[in-house]
């Protein structure tokens, strides 16, 4: 079976500093993959390039087969991403939001209002779908944005940090959530810094240091690649094999 | 491929945004609704009562020198004059202080205010000090068996009663002096109609409307400018600077939309905000001048505030691309509103400009943004438009946004500038020494305002002292090393950059053939921009041209052959090296000849002085000589210098008018001259592409 994403020897450059420098990534349909690295370790850029967003300076990405050079809107109808960069207007109800990105995946009018319905059910935001993004919580908002990445159905989800600074509650109602859209077959990368979170959700881990991955396999993998108990502490011993490398 | 659909999405998203903003539904809505009625009642009612208030005030008017009694006799009969008495120690000495010059240039004194006698100092004082309004200061003088009074008041026409009572006791010593010499004439039997055998009135032939009119269409047109930058401001801030500060625009950028539809549809919502300001603002003046100033009834006809607004479009149109395109490099609120504050300066400058007298929309206005809408609209106010002209300013503010919005579809294209981060600026505007092996746009464009710059202290500062000095100073310092100051601290190719090479002598022959003949086509151009006479005076002395006391060769060499070398240098050595490295040859070639024109801060001369400056950009580029512009530079600045120095004598000969006007079949064979010198520069044999200075030379001379 194609896989959701694929990318082979990505590199990218800032101004000289190479942020990241011959990423190898796979994420089959139907599983999770987690993203595991520091701060600066350049999972944001590699999330960025695999959602179409910035253009790697070399390298090969496909989505769901298509290459992003050559297809940027239909790999971007596939792909649902969310970062901590991808805020939502303020001035707009959640109704509005997902109107507004269902209309420019070209969606029919009646499959959108249907579509909204169903993730104004499924994300539990009845109480809220009328109100402003401005007037929410941050739980209620990164909802609203989790629905924004799926309003279109798309195959592949590609979340950064998806349940950073949201309580326990609200982390734990995502995180369902994602393994039901999982379990319907799509392929999620999954970026965070919640060791927790990666060992209860994903089905693959890559660890990510300096732009380079320096780790990959399932969280039991990982964990005896680092020689450790659990993932935080074979977290943090590839990360120092990795600084003396 | 633009797909409409995404743009009307965008467009409706960005509009709701923003309309939901208070600050810009604020700006856009509730101040023009609430300011002009609100402003126009106050500043009517303070104006009434001002008013009031000065004609209710009694003046205190003081009387000194001779026989001042029948005079104070006179104005304590006025109600609206009080004779004030003044302390018997004040001496009054309106004698003028002698004169003492000032050192100023050589050749010149500095104007400076005639000095005040004491007084004048101590009628100024007492003013002041709010102890009287004016002094009416008496002497007598006589004029065979007549004794005559000779009046002067002195007012502070600058403090609002001091002017008044200034005008009351000019009405009154008017009246009396008609009396006066009533008396005399009665005595000699004489009517006063006999001494007037001329009599001299000036009357208006304007109708009250044109009259209206023409005071309407000096302010209206400046306050629409004023008012499509402040309805375009914050709605463009918003949609680029306020979306990456919001973290919304990388949400954006995650649908199927290419860069074309996320600009048009912000550059259509922001458009209609500034429209819709300024729609707003002129129902809301015209609603005022109807209900409130009715009176003046050009400036209530809807259909002229109609006919403003629609011409306003195209500015709205340039105005809103260039804010969307400046703020779209701001990461903050904050650091858009930095960047565009100098940019509203640059679009109400020209409708500044449009006050001043004299200036009329022409073919040449008709051209210039900004400056061609207000006077087109100033025009149109009183009927004095063709439709040439409004086509011309229509197409002219057209061109001008698609290249704009030219540029912001390539900006919206660019990650760095959407994406960048806080250094996005920072790194359009660094310049790393040690990785810039030759020149780049931002090197030619920091050069090139250090030029403009320069040139205008410089020539305020030495040009009026001498000549010399400040082609030195400018020419020499500024422009020749300067120049050679940032090639060498760049450790950049100075052979490169300044194309120092020898020239193949096709191109030399080229060279010759345009620098002999240039001049003539170049006469004819100027005709289409005339200089006034007062200006070309001016410059010609300036340059001292007519001064005799420089001697031919020094002109030569001070006119020619300095600003040939050094010119040359500058334009087509490093402002081109580096505009080339960046941009097509076309681009580079078109901008290093329009800084050319403008560095010389002569808005008569451009035309010609662009397309001089198109020849030697262009020879300069295909033959990759510094050289070749050289020679026609210098043959044409000398050429310039024997006709102004020597001009009767080549009247003379070649029998030119007055003016230096060349018939015109002199002009055709010139021009033929000119391409015949350009076709031999294009098949001189040297490649552009080998001496682009980007590229190592192919080879040397």
């Amino acid at each position: 079976m194609t896989p959701g994403i694929e990318a082979v020897s990505l590199r990218k450059d800032y101004h000289g500093h190479q942020a990241v420098d011959g990423i190898d990534l796979v994420v089959p349909m139907g599983s999770i993959v987690g993203l595991l690295g520091p701060n600066g370790a350049g999972k944001t850029t590699t999330l960025r390039m695999l959602a179409g967003i910035l253009r790697a300076a070399s390298g090969d990405i496909r989505i769901c087969g298509l290459p992003v050079e050559k297809h940027p809107m239909a790999i971007k109808r596939r792909i649902g991403f969310l970062s901590g960069d991808t805020q939502l207007y303020e001035r707009l109800t959640v109704r509005e939001i997902l109107r507004f990105f269902g209309r420019l995946h070209e969606m029919e009018r009646a499959e959108l209002e249907s579509r909204i319905e169903q993730l104004v059910d499924t994300f539990d935001m009845t109480p809220f779908a009328d109100r402003r993004i401005g007037n929410l919580s941050a739980g209620q908002t990164q909802r609203a944005n989790i629905a924004r990445t799926l309003v279109h159905d798309p195959d592949v989800l590609i979340l950064d940090e998806a349940t950073a600074s949201l309580d326990i509650i609200s982390s734990q109602f995502i995180m369902q959530s994602l393994k039901q859209i999982r379990d319907n077959g799509k392929a999620i990368l999954f970026s965070t810094h919640i060791m927790s979170e990666a060992e209860y959700l994903c089905d693959q881990i890559s660890l990510i240091h300096q732009g380079h991955i320096i780790a990959q396999g399932t969280t039991d993998e990982i964990i005896s690649q680092g020689g450790a108990d659990n993932l935080t502490d074979a977290f943090l011993q590839l990360m120092a094999a990795g600084e003396n490398q | 491929m633009i797909r409409w659909a995404h743009v009307k999405t965008i467009f409706h998203k960005e509009f709701l945004d923003t309309v939901r903003d208070k600050k810009t539904l604020l700006m856009n809505l509730g101040l023009p609704i609430v300011v002009w009625p609100v402003l126009a009642v106050f500043l009517t009612e303070f104006a009434a009562s001002q008013m009031a208030r000065q004609q209710e005030r009694v003046s205190r008017i003081a009387l000194v020198g001779d026989n001042v009694e029948p005079l104070a006799a006179a104005v304590a009969k006025q109600t609206q004059i009080n004779l004030v008495h003044l302390a018997k120690g004040l001496t009054w000495d309106f004698s003028e202080p002698v004169e003492h010059s000032v050192p100023g240039k050589r050749g010149q004194r500095r104007a400076e205010e005639a000095p005040k006698s004491p007084g004048h100092r101590q009628v100024e004082t007492l003013i002041q000090d709010d102890m009287i309004d004016l002094v009416i200061v008496c002497e007598t003088e006589h004029a065979g068996p007549y004794t005559n009074k000779r009046l002067r008041i002195l007012a502070d026409y600058t403090i609002p009663h001091s002017a008044a009572a200034a005008g009351r006791a000019e009405e009154l010593l008017e009246r009396l002096a008609q009396d006066a010499l009533a008396v005399r004439l009665e005595a000699l039997g004489l009517a006063q109609a006999q001494l007037e055998p001329w009599g001299v009135t000036s009357e208006d032939v304007a109708p009250m409307q044109k009259t209206v009119a023409t005071v309407a269409g000096r302010v209206l047109p400046l306050l629409l400018i004023v008012l499509i930058v402040l309805g375009g401001f914050y709605p463009a801030i918003i949609m680029t600077a306020g979306e990456k500060e919001h973290g919304t625009l990388p949400t954006l950028l995650c649908a199927p939309i290419n860069h074309l539809e996320l600009m048009f549809g912000k550059y259509l919502a922001i458009l209609v905000q500034a429209l819709t300001g300024v729609f707003t603002n002129l129902i809301s003046i015209m609603a005022v001048v109807q209900l409130g100033l009715g009176d003046l009834p050009i400036a209530a006809s809807p259909m002229i505030f109609l006919g403003a607004f629609i011409a306003l479009i195209p500015v709205a149109m340039l105005y809103t691309a260039l804010f969307m395109t400046v703020a779209i490099f701001a990461n903050s609120f904050r650091e858009a509103q930095n960047l565009l504050s100098p940019f509203t300066f640059v679009a109400i400058i020209p409708a500044y400009a449009a006050l001043l007298p004299g200036i009329k929309l022409n073919a040449l206005t008709a051209l210039a943004p900004g400056l061609n809408i207000t006077l087109l609209i100033k025009q149109m106010m009183v009927q004095d438009l063709t439709p040439m002209l409004a086509i011309m300013t229509l197409v002219s503010n057209l061109f001008w946004t698609v290249v704009v919005l030219t540029f912001a579809a390539r900006l919206f294209a660019s990650e760095q500038v959407l994406l960048a981060g806080r250094k996005g600026i920072a790194d359009v505007l660094t310049v790393n020494r040690n990785a810039l092996p030759h020149p780049d746009q931002r090197i030619a464009l920091i050069y090139f305002c250090c030029i403009l710059v320069s040139t205008v202290y410089l020539s305020g500062v030495l040009a009026s002292i001498d000549l010399a000095l400040y082609m030195l100073v400018a020419q020499l310092g500024v422009y020749f090393c300067g120049g050679f100051a940032i090639v060498r601290y760049f450790k950049m190719s100075a052979k490169r950059v300044f194309r120092l090479r020898a020239p193949r002598p096709l191109a030399m022959i080229g060279a010759v053939l345009i620098g002999c003949s240039l001049f003539l086509p170049n006469l004819w151009i100027a005709q289409l921009t005339p200089m006034p006479a007062a200006f070309e005076k001016a410059l010609t002395e300036a340059l001292r041209l007519t001064d005799t006391t420089y001697p031919i060769w020094a002109l030569l060499l001070l006119v020619a052959f300095l600003p040939a070398l050094c010119e040359e240098f500058a334009f087509r050595g490093l402002i081109l090296s580096g505009l080339r490295a960046d941009m097509k040859p076309v681009t580079a070639i078109l901008l290093t000849a329009f800084g050319f024109a403008l560095a010389h801060f002569s808005s008569f001369r451009m035309l010609p002085l662009f397309i001089t400056g198109l020849i030697l950009t262009y020879a300069a580029w295909r033959t990759g000589s510094i050289w070749v512009g050289f020679t026609i530079h210098l043959l044409n600045n000398g050429i310039a210098v024997l006709l102004v120095r020597h001009g009767e004598v080549i009247q003379e000969t070649f029998g030119l008018s007055e003016d230096f006007q060349p018939p015109l079949p002199w002009i055709l064979a010139a021009t033929g001259v000119c391409v015949l010198g350009i076709f031999l520069i294009s098949i001189s044999g040297a490649e552009p592409e080998e001496i682009d200075c980007t590229k190592p030379l192919a080879y040397t001379t």
